[in-house]
């Protein structure tokens, strides 16, 4: 990853309220590593929760990831929207899994009580594909989804950090979405 | 890069990483293909090949003219374009009525990694595209990928640049371990 | 950026900016009306955050009144506030312009109504009701002599915006 992009993660929150929600339109090619850079920077801050809603590996894929990135699991509960479609899921202490990509309302239901249960008072949640909400549902259901759950984000007092494939976002979506975050951090370049 | 980088870069991502997906542009197909596949038959036990280019007659001959050994695979045939089980010089065939019926392909795959199987490998994933919307296969390859995951198998996915839109190539990144274009 | 010098002579403003600038040309935008009492709606942060925002960019906020369109939708806490009315969600045009009608009315004198986010409705709600909404409440705040100034974000479509446009006394574009 470019040393440019690592500063610029390092950066994203400067000046910005404490409760911030943030952006990040990445490289599809550098997706993964970008991600597990993100999330790293996210988990540096003292006694941080964090709430990961998995929307492209399941959930026993992404724990492995997260290890071979030396990224620790202890305060992080996952919402897995994709191990319910193939019929493989186990129970975990730290994974709900829910029905599909398409089911937002429960999404939304399962944030909000997850949240709420969460003792730590620093906590984010880390939505990690905006373009795959955009493959299994309409622009303007997204759009609606997103415009609540931002929302929802500030009344939570969660911080936020969003993902999202260069070039993949719907226009409509875009233009949105850029007024409901505080800040867009392009590292598609 | 060189053909020995490439090789060497295919061989190190299918060994190293579970699911890989491989750009190829359509000139350099046909030779590419068989450098995929002995890699991955070097590597696996057990492959289920699934075909949306080739009939499984050609394939068949493919492999021979090549040295790849035949019974480490299990062939889905979406070309063909008839569905019956077979049982011919490799483990087994199944025949998928065309590459528009991806609910029973994903049956088939379903099955076969039942079994056990150890690498599912889709030549081509941009074939599907052709007879299916873009949105629709994408929904199909991050379904079927999540259930190699689950079943603790590999998977290759063979993409001809030329088929598919950046736009598509991007959602499919999200999905896999490593991309490697040639 | 935005030049905003003649907003206060106007009666009605449409202010096309880009996301990125919104909050910075809210803030110009209050600055230019220097502590006039405001009606601001809020469409895409709770209230709380908006005034946070204002606080931190030292706005004076005792002369604005929140007509917050979120809050409730996101599940906060909508008990009753002195200064803000709840909204239950975007889609509620006919509560909303009921609240800007009576907090409008009830303000004496020079007042102003901010709306943060117009495209916002676009989601919840068709174009054409968008557009059906928009001048009625023009003319509601013109009988009721409150200036309106409504912010839109700039978009690869701008059928909408233009078709607003033909509303407002003026329409500032930013670069």
């Amino acid at each position: 990853m470019k040393t440019e992009n690592i500063e610029k993660i390092k950066k994203a929150s400067k000046d910005l309220p404490e409760q911030w929600l943030l952006l990040f339109i990445v490289n599809a090619k550098e997706y993964l590593e970008t991600n597990m850079a993100i999330l790293k920077e996210v988990k540096k801050q003292e006694d941080i929760g964090g709430i990961y809603i998995t929307l492209n590996r399941p959930y026993a894929s992404l724990i492995k990831i997260l290890e071979q990135n030396n990224i620790k699991t202890d305060n992080l509960f996952f919402l897995d929207c994709i191990t319910k479609t193939v019929g493989a899921e186990k129970e975990q202490e730290n994974c709900l899994f829910l029905e599909s990509p398409q089911n937002l309302t429960q999404l939304a239901i399962a944030i909000d009580e997850i949240a709420k249960a969460m003792p730590m008072k620093n906590k984010f949640l880390f939505i990690d594909a905006l373009s795959t909400l955009l493959i299994y549902n309409q622009a303007g259901t997204v759009a609606k989804f997103l415009h609540f759950i931002t929302g929802k984000m500030r009344v939570l007092e969660l911080k936020g950090v969003m993902l999202s494939i260069e070039k993949e976002l719907d226009p409509k979506i875009a233009e949105h979405l850029e007024q409901f975050v505080d800040k867009v951090i392009d590292l598609s370049e | 890069m060189s053909e020995e980088k490439i090789s060497s870069e295919i061989e190190k991502q299918l060994k190293e990483k579970d699911i890989v997906m491989i750009i190829l542009p359509k000139v350099k197909y046909s030779e590419k293909i068989i450098d995929v596949l002995k890699i991955v038959a070097e590597y696996n036990k057990s492959i289920c090949y699934v075909s949306a280019n080739k009939p499984e007659k050609t394939l068949v001959n493919l492999f021979d003219v090549n040295n790849i050994d035949l019974k480490k695979f299990l062939i889905i045939d979406c070309v063909t374009g008839s569905v019956a089980k077979k049982e011919e010089k490799n483990m087994a065939t199944v025949f998928i009525s065309s590459p528009r019926n991806l609910t029973g392909l994903s049956i088939a795959v379903t099955e076969a990694l039942d079994l056990g199987i150890g690498n599912v490998f889709v030549d081509a994933l941009s074939t599907f595209m052709v007879y299916e919307k873009g949105l629709v296969v994408i929904r199909f390859a991050h379904s079927l990928i999540s259930k190699i995951r689950a079943s603790s198998s590999k998977g290759v996915f063979i993409v001809l640049k030329d088929d598919v839109s950046s736009v598509l190539l991007d959602d499919l990144s999200m999905f896999v371990d490593e991309v490697v274009e040639i | 950026m935005i030049e905003l010098k003649d907003i206060k002579n106007c009666e009605s403003i449409l202010l096309v900016e880009e996301a990125k600038s919104l909050q910075l040309t809210i803030n110009n935008v209050l600055n230019v009306l220097q502590s006039k009492p405001v009606v601001y709606i809020s469409l895409i942060k709770p209230y709380n955050f908006v005034l946070q925002d204002l606080k931190k960019n030292k706005k004076e906020t005792d002369k604005i009144f929140f007509i917050d369109c979120i809050t409730e939708l996101a599940g906060g806490d909508v008990n009753r506030q002195e200064n803000v009315l709840f909204i239950r969600e975007p889609t509620d045009l006919t509560g909303l312009k009921i609240a800007i009608d009576q907090s409008s009315e009830s303000i004496p004198g020079e007042k102003w109504v901010i709306l943060d986010a117009l495209r916002v409705l676009t989601i919840y709600n068709k174009e054409d009701t968008v557009l059906r909404f928009v001048q009625s409440v023009l003319g509601m705040t013109s009988s009721h002599n409150a200036k309106i100034v409504v912010l839109a974000t700039k978009g690869k479509d701008e059928s909408f915006i233009k078709k607003a446009s033909q509303f407002f006394e003026k329409v500032v574009e930013g670069e």
